[in-house]
C-alpha cells in the first residue's frame, strides 16, 4: 500500500463509518430508520454482563427483522465504567446505562421501531433528576478532552479499516513520505510530551538519544506491563484501539532508526494480547508493518512478549531482562537503555499512553498538542478514577486540571454526602493528597512538590471513612509482595515498614516507631536500586506528612479515627437495641459474647474480644456499636 | 580488564575524596578506587564476576548526580568528582547492613563463616553494635542433600555471587534465584535439592559465598574457624594443570581451593577440589611388601631392594638387561620420570622404558612431530574466541571439567556452537547444536571425508593440498555409511558447519587419539586444509590429556611403548612406577603380565596392579613431593610439597638408590641432564613448540584400510 | 560524668538476664584492670554481690536478652535506676543464641526441653506462678528500653569491655572498638 492508497482507503472507510459518527435525530418514515448500536466491550462492561446484552439485542433485532437496518458494533472501553453495560445509539446519540438482557426488547421495540427512546435506561445525576439522554451533556463526558482515547469506544478494535477511517496510520504515512526522522523527533519535541509511565521523562529526548546512538541494531519497546493497582488506561487503549499503539511504535522506529519492536504486555490482559495479535496481523497484511512500510525504505517489525505479571517488570531494565528471557530484575543505570538495552543494543522504552498520544501529535503538529495542558506538562492525561467517588472510570483531561474538577465535576463528588479526605495518585509509588490541595493543578511537577506523583494515572478517592495508616499499609503490603528481592533496602526495608505499620494499626505502636518509619523511608528512597524501591515509601511518607495526627491517634490515643483498624475498635452491644436473638453470640469465633443472666440481652467480654467485627456485621438491629 | 597493552587505553582523570586519581576508560568507579587504594565497602561484588549493584554498600556520591550510584557498576568518566566516605554514605551503608542482619539468622557464634565472613566484617567496619530494626528471622530450609556442599538459606544475603559464579565461571547455571521480595531464595535448577540437581560439584559457589550460607561439608568440619595458611600449588588430577591454593595441617590436607590460574581461569573442578583431597588423605602404603608363597609380607627397604636386585641380575634378565622393562605413569612429576629413565639406562642398563598409559600418549606426539617439544596445539584461552567447538572422542565433563566449563561458557554466551562426534552421549550433549554418533574407531574416515566434502563443494579454499584431496576418504564409497555409521548428509552438514565458522576449534580426547596417529592426523588435516590456525600459528586443535604430566611425558621423545604395544614375550622383570595413578589396563593385560619372573609395583596405595605383582614399594602421594608438571598448554608448573612423607615411605630418589645399592651400584640422580632433549624448563614458562605441518598428510592405503577394518 | 578528682566513687550495677553468664566471666577477665576499676567504681548490685534490690546507680550493665517476664521486669527496674545503661554482649545487644528460639513456636521449645528430651522420662513443662512466663519472642534489650552504650561480643573480649568502660567512666561515648570488638 502507498500513502495515496491509504488516503483512498481512509475515504472509503470513513464513508462506511458515517452513520456512527453522525449525531442527529432520525425518524422512521414508514420503515424503521437505520441506526447503529455501539456496545461497550471494555473490561468493566464485559465483567458486568456485556455478552448477554449483545446476544439479547441481536436476537431481538432478528426477531423484529431489523438486523439489516440496525447495526451492532462492539467497541473498546467507553470509559464510564460504573455505568456499564453501556450502549450508545447513533445517530440519535443516546446513551443507555446499566443495560440488562431483559432491556433488549424495550430498546428495540420502543426505540428502534417506534423512535421512542427508553428514558428509564438513561443516565440521571441522582434518582430524582431528569434523565440526560445525550452523553455529550453528561458532566463525566463533557469535561473530558480526548486524544489518547480519541477513537476508543467508537471503533471496532478488531477492524483496522475503522481505525484507518478515523485517520489512523495517516501520521505514519505523513512521516515516511514527507518527513525526515529528525523532523518527526522535532515535532514530538515541539509537543513537549513527557512519558506517561510515571517518571515524566521528555519523550523527544529519549528518541533523540536513540536516534543519535551509533549502530544499526536498535530496539523500540512498548511498556504495557501496567501493574499499578487500579490503573487500567493502558489496558483500555490496547483493548479498544490497538492500532494507535502500533502506529506510534512505527513512528518511533522511523524517527530513531530502530528496526524491531517489542510490546511487553502482562499475561493478565488476555484480551489485550488477542486484540494486539489481530492488529499486528492486519497491519502486516495492509503493509503498515514489516518490510518497506507504505512503499518506503523503512522496515519495522513488532513482536509481543507476554510478562508473567511481576510489578517490577514495569521498570525498564527489569522489563528488558524479562524480554530477553531472564529473571525480571532491575540493574543500575548507567548504562541507560538508549546506550545499552536489548542484546546490549540501544533501546527506547515508552509507555502505552505515551505512544497513544503520538499519532495525533505527528498528524496535527506538536504545537497543537503543546497548547493543551500546562507549560511544563503538556497534553492530556488519562486518570483511572476510582474509590469513594460517584462516577468512576477513565478520565482524560488536560494536564493542570485540578483535583476538585476531576472529583467533584467529572466524578460527581463523594457518595453518601461524606467528606473528602484524600486522593491517592500514582499507585504504590505515589502519595496521598489531602483536602487542602484540592485546587492544585495536577501535573508532573506540582504533584512531586507535595510528595506524590502522576505515575501511571491511578486516582483513588478516599472519604472520611478511610484510615490513612491503613492506606499506607495497603500499599506497602503491595510493595513487599512485588519487591524483586535484589537489593536489601527494598527487600527488607519494605517488610520492616509493613511490620511497623501493622504494629501501629494493631495499637501496639510507640512513638519510636514514627522515627523508625522516617528512618526506613529514607533508606529506601536513598539506597534502593530501582525506581520501585526508591518510590515505595511514598504512600507512607506522604501520609506521615499530611496525616501525622492520624498516626498519633493510633499510637497515643489507641484510636483509629476512621474506625478501620479493628484492633483499636471496641465493640459494645447497645442493650436498648439488643433483641436477644443470639446471632452475634453464635457467630463470635472466641465465645466472647454471652447472655446477661436473667435477661434476653447479650454482652461482649472485652478481654476475650479479638476485634474481628463479626458481631457488628451480623447484627440485624444495629445493636453492636463501634467505639 | 583493558590494560595498557591493548590499543586504546584512554586515561581519565577523576577526583575521589578530594584526591586526584587516574583511571582508564572502561573501568568502573570501583576499579579506579581499588587502583588508587581507596577502600569502598562491597558485599555482592566479586572480582571476576559481572557486577550487579545489588547490595547497595558501594554507593557513592557523584557531583551533579541527584541519586547515589553504585561504584561497582557505574563507569568512571573523565572529570568525575566523587565522594566515597561521607557521614551520609556511612550512615546509609550501616542501615543497609542492619537491614541485612535483621533479615535472617546472622547469629555469628554459631556460624561456620564467623571470622571470614564479609557481612560480619562490614558490620565491624561500620561500627555496628546492634540492629535497630526488628528481626524478621523466618525459618528457612537447610539443604544438606549434596555430598560436598551445604546450603543454609538462613544465612544467605542474596548477593547472587554463587549464582553468577555458577553461570559465568562454571557455565552450569545450576543455581539461580527463585521467588520474589523477602521470599527470594537461591534455588538449584527448578527448585530441587542441591544433591539432586545438575550441580557439577565444583564448589566455586562456596568459594565466592561471603557468608556462611554455602559451606564445604568436607573441609569445614576440619578447618573450623582457625586461621590456616594456604600454599599455592597446581592440580594433578588431569592434564589441564589448574592452579590451586591448599590448606594443610599436620599430615592431612584440609582444603583445596581455586588458585585463580592464568588466562582468567577462575575455577577448579570437583576432581581438583574433592577427589585430590581424598587421594591425599586415603590410606596409603607405608612399607614395602614381598609376595612369598602367595602371601604378602611387609619387609624392610633393604629386603625389598635385595629381592628386586636379585631378580634383575639373575636369570635371563641378568644376561640380557633389555628383558627388564619399566612402565611409568605420566601422572608423575618430570623429576621422577627423569630419575627412573636415568636409573634404567645407567644402573639397569635397559632402554625399555614405556608409559603406563594408552596409545594416545605416543600417537599425539608422533602426529604433531613433538619430539622433545610441545605440539603446536591450541590453548584453553583459544576456546574463548572460537565460534564453533567440535569435540571429537571426548566427554569433556568427565575428562577435564574445567575445559567443559570453558565450552559451556561460550555456548551459553551464544558466541559459539558446540558440535560433538562421539559414539556415546556425553554430559555436554545437551549443549550441542549437532552431534554425530560415529562408530567407534571410525573418526578418521569421517573427518577425512568431511575435509574432502569441504573442498569438493568449494566450502573452503583447498589450502595447497588440492592434489592430496583425492586420497582422502570419500562419502561416495559404497560402504561409507555402513563402515562409519554416518550418513552422507551428516558429513555434509558437519562440513558446512565447520566451513561456516570463522574460528572453529577441534577439541580431541582419548576417544580419538587412542585410535592412533592416523586419527590424529585427520584432525590436523582439517586444521591445515581449512587454514584453522591461531594468530601465533598453532593449530586450532585442543587436545585434552588424561594425566597430569601427559604433556611432560611426551617431551621425552619417541619411540617408546605404552601399555598398548607392550611386548610381554621380551620381558622377564617389569617395574611399574604408578604413584597415585591407577591406569586403565587393557582387557587381560594384567593377566598376561602375571607369569613374568618378577613384577614390582611402585605406588602410593594398594591398587589393581598390586594383585599380580611380586613386590610392592610405597611411593609418595602427589601432595608429599614437590614436582614439575607440564600443562596442556605447555606451561611448566611446580606442584608444591604440601605434606611430609610418612614414616616408612622414602623419597623417589632414595628408593631407586636403594635398589642400585643392592645391585652393587651407585645412583646419583641428575634430573636436569635427563630432562627431555636437554630442554631447560623454567617454572611458569612454556616449553618450545614444534612447527606445524604445512601439508595435508595422506595415507595411500586408506581405502583398503577402511575396508580391511570394516 | 566521671569525676576522678572527687572521692565519690561511681556506683555500678550489673544484671544477668537471658544469657549464659559468659559476659560476666569475660568482665572478670579484665584481670589487673579490676584493681584499676575498683578505684573508680563501687559495684553495688550484681550476680556476684548479694543485694536483693537494685539501688540508684550511675552505670547499669546488662548481660542477656529478654526471654521471660522476669528479665523484662529487671531490665525496666535497672533502666529506671541507672543514669547510663550499657548492653554487654550479643544476647543483650543482638539477640544472639537465645534468639534462635524465635524460629520455633514457644510451646514446641518448652516441650522439646522438658518433655521430648532424650533423657527425659515423664517430663512436663514446669508450671508455677512463681516461675516467670516466657515472652513470645526473645528480643534484645533496646527493643524495650533506651540503651546508651553497646559492647558486642559472645562474649565480648576483656579488652573491649575495659576500653568501653574506660570511655564511659571518663564521660566519652563507648564506641565499637575496631580490631578488638567482635560478634562471636
Amino acid at each position: 500500500m502507498t500513502p495515496t492508497e491509504l488516503e483512498q482507503l481512509q475515504k472509503r472507510a470513513a464513508e462506511a463509518l458515517s452513520l456512527r459518527l453522525q449525531k442527529r435525530q432520525v425518524k422512521s418514515n414508514g420503515k424503521p430508520a437505520e441506526r447503529v448500536l455501539l456496545i461497550c466491550a471494555g473490561g468493566a462492561c464485559i465483567s458486568c454482563g456485556e455478552a448477554p446484552v449483545w446476544e439479547a439485542l441481536e436476537k431481538e433485532l432478528v426477531r423484529n427483522n431489523l438486523h439489516d437496518t440496525v447495526h451492532m458494533v462492539q467497541t473498546g472501553c467507553m470509559s464510564a465504567c460504573d455505568m456499564g453495560p453501556l450502549v450508545i445509539v447513533r445517530p440519535d446519540n443516546i446513551l443507555y446505562q446499566h443495560v440488562k438482557p431483559e432491556d433488549a426488547a424495550r430498546i428495540v421495540q420502543q426505540h428502534m421501531l417506534r423512535d421512542e427512546p427508553v428514558t428509564e435506561l438513561m443516565y440521571r445525576p441522582h434518582p430524582e433528576a431528569d434523565p440526560i439522554p445525550n452523553p455529550d451533556e453528561i458532566p463525566f463526558f463533557s469535561k473530558q478532552v480526548k486524544i489518547v482515547l480519541e477513537t476508543c469506544g467508537i471503533i471496532d478494535p478488531e477492524n483496522i479499516e475503522e481505525y484507518i477511517a478515523m485517520e489512523g496510520y495517516a501520521a505514519l504515512a505523513k512521516a515516511v513520505s514527507a518527513m525526515t526522522p529528525q523532523q518527526v523527533i522535532d515535532e514530538v519535541k515541539a509537543s513537549g510530551i513527557r512519558g506517561r509511565g510515571g517518571a515524566g521523562f521528555p519523550t523527544a529526548i529519549k528518541w533523540q538519544m536513540l536516534h543519535n546512538a551509533p549502530g544499526s541494531e536498535k530496539y523500540i519497546i512498548c511498556n504495557a506491563d501496567e501493574g499499578d493497582p487500579g490503573a487500567f488506561m493502558d489496558r483500555s487503549v490496547l483493548e479498544g484501539d490497538p492500532h494507535r499503539v502500533l502506529e506510534a511504535m512505527a513512528l518511533a522506529a522511523y524517527a530513531t532508526g530502530a528496526s524491531k519492536g517489542f510490546i511487553y504486555v502482562r499475561a493478565e490482559y488476555p484480551l489485550a494480547i488477542r486484540r494486539l495479535q489481530i492488529a499486528l496481523e492486519q497491519a502486516r497484511r495492509y503493509g503498515l508493518l514489516g518490510r518497506r512500510i507504505l512503499g518506503s525504505d523503512f522496515s519495522f517489525g513488532i513482536e509481543i512478549r507476554v510478562g508473567a505479571g511481576a510489578f517490577v517488570c514495569g521498570e525498564e531494565t527489569a522489563l528488558m531482562a524479562s524480554v530477553q528471557g531472564r529473571r525480571g530484575m532491575p540493574r543500575p543505570r548507567p548504562p541507560f537503555p538508549t546506550d545499552s538495552g536489548i542484546h546490549d543494543k540501544p533501546t527506547s522504552i515508552n509507555n502505552v499512553e505515551t505512544f497513544a498520544s503520538i499519532p495525533a501529535i505527528v498528524r496535527r503538529g506538536g504545537k497543537w498538542y503543546a497548547g493543551i495542558g500546562t507549560e511544563k506538562s503538556t497534553g492530556t492525561k488519562v486518570f483511572a478514577l476510582a474509590g469513594n467517588v460517584n462516577a468512576t472510570g477513565l478520565v482524560e483531561v488536560p494536564m493542570g486540571t485540578t483535583l476538585r474538577e476531576i472529583i467533584f465535576e467529572i466524578g460527581g463528588g463523594i457518595p453518601g454526602g461524606k467528606k473528602f479526605k484524600a486522593a491517592q495518585t500514582g499507585g504504590p509509588s505515589g502519595g496521598c493528597i489531602p483536602a487542602e490541595h484540592l485546587d492544585l493543578p495536577l501535573d508532573f511537577d506540582s504533584l512531586q512538590q507535595i510528595g506524590s506523583i502522576v505515575g501511571s494515572g491511578g486516582l483513588v478517592v478516599m472519604d472520611e471513612d478511610s484510615c490513612m495508616v491503613d492506606v499506607a499499609k495497603f500499599f506497602m503490603d503491595f510493595c513487599v509482595d512485588e519487591s524483586c528481592g535484589k537489593c536489601p533496602p527494598c527487600r527488607v526495608g519494605t517488610k520492616q515498614i509493613y511490620k511497623t505499620l501493622q504494629k501501629i494499626c494493631d495499637g501496639k505502636g510507640s512513638e519510636d516507631d514514627l522515627a523508625i518509619l522516617d528512618d526506613l523511608c529514607d533508606v529506601l528512597r536513598s539506597s534502593s536500586l530501582c525506581g520501585l524501591g526508591q518510590t515505595s515509601p511514598n504512600p507512607t511518607m506522604s501520609t506521615l506528612r499530611h496525616f501525622r495526627d492520624e498516626y498519633e491517634a493510633h499510637i497515643k490515643g489507641h484510636k483509629c479515627p476512621a474506625k478501620v483498624c479493628k484492633q483499636l475498635l471496641t465493640y459494645i452491644i447497645n442493650l436498648e437495641k439488643c433483641t436477644g436473638c443470639s446471632l452475634c453470640a453464635r457467630n463470635c469465633p472466641t465465645d466472647a459474647i454471652s447472655r446477661i443472666d436473667g435477661q434476653r440481652k447479650y454482652v461482649i467480654d472485652q478481654d476475650k474480644c479479638i476485634h474481628c467485627g463479626k458481631c457488628h456485621e451480623v447484627c440485624r438491629f444495629a445493636a453492636v456499636a463501634i467505639e | 580488564m583493558a590494560e595498557t597493552n591493548t590499543q586504546e587505553a584512554v586515561q581519565i582523570n577523576l577526583t575521589i575524596n578530594g584526591k586526584q586519581c587516574t583511571g582508564t576508560r572502561g573501568q568502573t568507579i570501583l576499579d579506579v578506587c581499588k587502583a588508587n587504594d581507596i577502600h569502598v565497602p562491597t558485599l555482592c561484588h566479586c572480582e571476576g564476576l559481572k557486577p550487579v549493584g545489588g547490595c547497595r554498600l558501594c554507593i557513592v556520591e557523584i557531583e551533579g548526580q541527584r541519586r547515589l550510584n553504585t561504584a561497582c557498576t557505574t563507569p568512571a568518566t573523565d572529570g568525575m568528582v566523587i565522594q566515597t566516605e561521607t557521614p551520609r554514605l556511612h550512615d546509609l551503608r550501616k542501615r543497609t547492613l542492619e537491614l541485612l542482619f535483621a533479615e535472617r539468622n546472622h547469629i555469628c557464634p554459631f556460624c561456620p563463616a564467623s571470622g571470614s565472613c564479609e557481612l560480619q566484617q562490614s558490620g565491624y567496619d561500620h561500627g555496628m553494635t546492634h540492629v535497630r530494626y526488628g528481626y524478621l528471622l523466618p525459618r528457612l530450609e537447610i539443604d544438606n542433600s549434596h555430598p560436598y556442599v551445604a546450603l543454609d538459606h538462613n544465612r544467605c544475603i542474596l548477593c547472587s555471587r554463587c549464582v553468577r559464579a555458577c553461570d559465568q565461571w562454571v557455565g552450569a547455571h545450576t543455581l539461580d534465584l527463585c521467588s520474589r521480595g523477602s521470599l527470594t531464595q537461591i534455588a538449584a535448577d527448578n527448585g530441587v535439592p542441591l544433591g539432586e540437581s545438575s550441580c557439577v560439584s565444583c564448589g566455586m559457589c562456596i568459594e565466592v559465598c561471603p557468608t556462611g550460607a554455602l559451606f564445604d561439608k568436607i573441609s569445614n568440619r576440619v578447618i573450623g574457624r582457625q586461621e590456616v595458611p594456604s600454599t599455592a600449588s597446581v592440580c594433578t588430577t588431569c592434564g589441564l594443570g589448574c592452579w590451586t591454593s591448599v590448606k594443610t595441617r599436620g599430615r592431612s590436607l584440609l582444603q583445596i581451593s581455586s588458585g585463580k590460574g592464568p588466562d582468567n581461569n577462575q575455577i577448579i573442578c570437583k576432581r581438583g577440589r574433592y577427589e585430590a583431597l581424598k587421594v591425599a588423605n586415603r590410606p596409603a602404603l607405608k612399607q614395602p611388601r614381598l609376595k612369598k608363597a602367595g602371601e604378602w609380607a611387609d619387609v624392610e627397604w633393604d629386603a625389598f631392594a635385595e629381592e628386586l636386585a636379585k631378580r634383575i641380575t639373575s636369570g635371563k634378565a641378568g644376561a640380557d638387561r633389555s628383558r627388564v622393562a619399566a612402565l611409568v605413569s605420566p601422572s608423575l612429576p618430570l623429576e621422577t620420570i627423569a630419575m627412573v629413565r636415568q636409573f634404567f639406562k645407567d644402573v639397569i642398563g635397559s632402554e625399555r622404558i614405556g608409559w603406563a598409559d594408552g596409545p594416545e600418549l605416543t600417537s599425539v606426539a608422533r602426529a604433531f612431530g613433538m619430539n622433545g617439544k610441545s605440539g603446536p596445539l591450541a590453548r584453553m584461552s583459544d576456546l574463548e574466541d572460537s565460534d564453533l567447538v567440535v569435540a571429537i572422542g571426548v566427554d569433556l565433563q568427565q575428562a577435564a571439567p574445567v575445559a567443559a566449563s570453558a565450552v559451556r561458557r561460550v555456548v551459553n554466551a551464544r558466541t559459539a556452537q558446540y558440535v560433538e562426534l562421539n559414539p556415546r552421549l556425553t554430559d555436554l550433549s545437551v549443549l550441542s547444536s549437532y552431534r554425530i554418533a560415529t562408530k567407534p574407531g571410525r573418526d578418521s574416515v569421517v573427518l577425512g571425508a568431511t575435509l574432502r566434502t569441504m573442498v569438493q563443494r568449494n566450502l573452503i579454499q583447498a589450502n595447497g593440498a588440492a592434489g592430496a584431496i583425492d586420497d582422502l576418504p570419500d562419502t561416495a564409497e559404497p560402504m561409507f555409511e555402513a563402515a562409519t555409521g554416518v550418513a552422507v548428509e551428516q558429513v555434509v552438514r558437519l562440513a558446512s558447519l565447520i566451513a561456516g565458522a570463522r574460528r572453529p576449534i577441534f577439541v580431541i580426547g582419548s576417544g580419538l587419539t587412542a585410535q592412533g596417529e592416523e586419527a590424529v592426523e585427520s584432525v590436523i588435516n582439517l586444521a591445515v586444509g581449512g587454514n584453522y590456525f591461531t594468530e601465533d600459528g598453532r593449530y586450532r586443535i585442543l587436545e585434552i590429556p588424561r594425566k597430569a604430566n601427559t604433556a611432560g611425558a611426551r617431551l621425552f621423545g619417541h619411540p617408546e611403548f605404552t601399555m598398548a604395544n607392550f611386548d610381554f614375550a621380551k620381558t622377564d622383570v617389569l617395574l611399574m612406577f604408578l604413584g597415585d595413578d591407577e591406569p586403565i589396563w587393557p582387557d587381560g593385560w594384567l593377566e598376561k603380565a602375571r607369569p613374568m619372573v618378577h613384577v614390582s609395583v611402585f605406588a602410593s596405595h594398594t591398587q589393581p596392579a598390586c594383585e599380580i605383582a611380586h613386590s610392592v614399594a610405597p611411593l609418595a602421594t602427589w601432595a608429599q613431593r614437590e614436582g614439575t608438571f607440564v600443562s596442556l598448554e605447555g606451561r611448566v608448573q611446580k606442584a608444591a610439597k604440601l605434606l611430609d612423607l610418612p614414616v616408612g615411605v622414602q623419597p623417589d630418589a632414595e628408593v631407586l638408590a636403594a635398589i642400585a645399592k643392592a645391585m652393587g651400584k651407585s645412583f646419583k640422580p641428575d634430573v636436569e641432564a635427563n630432562l627431555p632433549g636437554g630442554v631447560k624448563v623454567a617454572e611458569g614458562q612454556f616449553v618450545p613448540t614444534a612447527e606445524p605441518a604445512g601439508q595435508i598428510v595422506t595415507c595411500k592405503s586408506k581405502a583398503q584400510g577402511a575396508k580391511s577394518r570394516g | 560524668m566521671a569525676n576522678t578528682q572527687s572521692n565519690e566513687k561511681l556506683k555500678v550495677a550489673t544484671v544477668w538476664l537471658g544469657g549464659c553468664a559468659g559476659c560476666h566471666m569475660s568482665f572478670l577477665d579484665i584481670d589487673e584492670n579490676l584493681l584499676e576499676l575498683a578505684k573508680l567504681v563501687d559495684i553495688v548490685h550484681s550476680p556476684i554481690v548479694d543485694t536483693k534490690e537494685i539501688p540508684p546507680v550511675d552505670v547499669g550493665i546488662v548481660e542477656g536478652g529478654i526471654c521471660n517476664e522476669h528479665n523484662l521486669h529487671v531490665l525496666k527496674d535497672l533502666r529506671s535506676k541507672a543514669k547510663v545503661l550499657v548492653s554487654l554482649g550479643d544476647c543483650a545487644g543482638l539477640g544472639c543464641v537465645p534468639m534462635m528460639r524465635n524460629l520455633f513456636d514457644t510451646q514446641d521449645v518448652l516441650d522439646r526441653a522438658y518433655v521430648a528430651g532424650e533423657s527425659t522420662a515423664l517430663g512436663q513443662v514446669p508450671e508455677d506462678e512463681e516461675l516467670p512466663r516466657l515472652t513470645d519472642k526473645v528480643r534484645p534489650i533496646h527493643e524495650y528500653v533506651k540503651v546508651d552504650a553497646y559492647i558486642p561480643g559472645c562474649p565480648p573480649n576483656a579488652e573491649s569491655i575495659w576500653k568501653s568502660l574506660q570511655a564511659l567512666l571518663s564521660g566519652k561515648p563507648a564506641e565499637f572498638v575496631k580490631n578488638v570488638s567482635h560478634y562471636d
